[in-house]
């Protein structure tokens, strides 16, 4: 029996195993503001745009900001896992200055969620598609739970 | 500069018309407000008109159909999409054509025949990486109640709001909608029923879930020197503003085409911007206002509009909801038509049929839910991509 292939929800937007799991966008060179998902030019209208965007990783950490638990399946192309199981969403403040949002995994007690309390980028599968790879994503999982 | 008056309305009553098409729709529309502006369709000089993103080509170009329908006649058709703001920044180009004196007469429409559930987006992509509305539900099981329900958790976190002020807010709202024939949702709501509906993201219970609507409204708009050719009661659009939002762009770290359309507390900087620009082409302040109608697409998000539009400092909204400030009867009654919250949300006709209700109400034409006396009103909305878009009115 063939080994399931993982391959990423979207290409380059984080990184793959063996690789820590890292979102990757990117920073602009001349003014310092970092975009996700990566820009294809610096959205500040203020920056003089003398030097080009570079690719980062972004911190593996970050502080919770909002949070919501979704009880019911949001519309496709949403994969709905079944059964279906309520899920956490995040929006997590990064040290880089910028928001990152991500589902939580579904094994956390959402319960237990707390603005302000750090979160770790982790990666999960996100679902199996009609070939039997796994697609996997980047989540956010509290450290201290 | 010369100013508008708005000599005719019509709507449509909101809700699900499945034996209907939005063109339909907005041919109702159209002959109401033309009829209730005593006004012939060849009077008109130019057409503004929201798209329905739901109704393929023929609802990119739903001016140009409606043209079809009431009568080829030469005239120029604007089809423009804003999402939440597109009836708003149609009135606002029909504002600009009239009040530069290029022509004297418009008639500006919107609708949508909504899909069935949710708003999902209008076709969609597994792994198109630029095609973010569909990669928000397919990653982050993003719906607009995800992010609606986080600007609810932001409040309570900084400013104390608790889900019985939420469901306040949804009684409020169904109290006004009671009196509002063409509101979708008519039956006045306890706060146990509320609070005892199944949760959908929390905090926002399912009563709570704006529903997605059918719905048209229309006006005929004129010269105000011109006006009382056709009404005996015009509404001065005294200012308008829009905008979008600027960079760094609020919102909660989503793709920028849906968290990113909710904005935190203290950064709907799009929406306080078309506010404060109505507000100072009118010379008319908040303190001035006798009613508003705001875009509600959530409890929190009317508490926080409260702030936004200059009825109270920051951090009082939950004080003003809760001492009946904002309600039928209350000093600044807020959303009396009931809002999103009661009528559901149609997109492209939404900001016109806050546009309506504040002319009923100056009209004194609202029976039971009107503001004795009302003089003054003001509407604003915000949505995807921090669409924008606000007017003053004054009789």
């Amino acid at each position: 029996m063939e080994a399931k292939k993982q391959i990423p929800c979207l290409e380059g937007w984080f990184t793959m195993p063996p690789q820590e799991p890292r979102i990757i966008g990117n920073r602009c060179g001349s003014c310092g503001n970092y975009f996700f998902p990566k820009a294809a030019t610096c959205r500040n209208p203020l920056c003089q745009k003398k030097k080009p965007l570079e690719e980062v990783k972004f911190s593996r950490r970050g502080k919770l900001f909002a949070y919501t638990v979704n009880y019911y399946p949001p519309p496709p192309p949403y994969h709905k896992a079944d059964p279906f199981i309520p899920f956490g969403v995040a929006s997590v403040a990064m040290p880089e200055g910028i928001k990152l949002g991500g589902q939580i995994p579904t094994d956390v007690d959402t319960n237990k969620l707390k603005i302000g309390m750090d979160m770790e980028v982790v990666r999960e599968v996100l679902y199996v598609d009609e070939q039997g790879n796994e697609v996997l994503c980047w989540k956010f999982r509290p450290v201290n739970l | 500069m010369r100013e508008l008056a708005i000599v005719g309305i019509g709507m449509h009553p909101w809700g699900k018309f499945p034996e209907k098409s939005v063109h339909q729709l907005n041919l109702e529309v159209a002959q109401m407000a033309l009829k209730d502006a005593n006004m012939e369709w060849k009077e008109i000089q130019a057409l503004f008109a929201g798209q329905d993103p739901w109704a393929g080509i023929q609802g990119m170009l739903a001016g140009c159909a409606l043209a079809q329908n009431l009568g080829l006649s030469g005239i120029p058709v604007t089809n423009n999409y804003n999402a939440c703001a597109t009836g708003g920044y149609a009135l606002r180009a029909a504002h600009l054509y009239i009040t530069s004196g290029l022509i004297d007469t418009a008639l500006v429409v919107g609708g949508s025949v909504s899909p069935k559930g949710a708003f999902g987006t209008t076709h969609y992509s597994e792994f198109d990486a630029t095609d973010l509305d569909s990669q928000r539900f397919r990653i982050l099981g993003s719906a607009n109640y995800t992010g609606f329900a986080m600007a609810a958790q932001r409040r309570m976190h900084e400013y104390g709001l608790t889900e019985k002020d939420l469901a306040m807010q949804k009684v409020k709202a169904s109290k006004f909608a009671a009196l509002n024939p063409v509101a979708r949702y008519r039956k006045i709501y306890t706060m146990e029923e509320v609070l005892n509906s199944p949760m959908v993201a929390y905090p926002i219970h399912l009563y709570q879930v704006c529903a997605t609507s059918d719905g048209a409204a229309a006006v005929v708009v004129c010269s105000a020197d011109k006006a009382k050719k056709y009404t005996t009661k015009p509404i001065i659009v005294a200012g308008i503003g829009a905008s979008c939002p600027q960079y760094p762009t609020p919102g909660f770290g989503g793709f920028g085409s849906d968290f990113s359309e909710v904005p935190p507390p203290n950064e709907n900087d799009a929406g306080i911007k078309s506010t404060y620009l109505a507000y100072e082409q009118s010379g008319i302040g908040p303190e001035d206002l006798d009613l508003a109608s705001v875009y509600d697409l959530t409890g929190a998000m009317e508490i926080q509009w409260y702030e936004d539009i200059g009825l109270c400092k920051e951090g009082e909204a939950e004080k003003l909801l809760r001492e009946g400030a904002t309600s039928l009867g209350g000093r600044i009654p807020v959303c009396t038509d009931g809002g999103c919250t009661s009528l559901g949300e149609c997109i492209p006709a939404q900001a016109l049929s806050e546009t309506y209700e504040v002319v009923v109400q100056l009209r004194g034409d609202a029976g039971a839910r009107q503001v004795k006396g009302a003089k003054v009103g003001f509407s604003v909305n915000s949505g995807k991509l921090g669409n924008s878009s606000a007017i003053v009115y004054k009789r």
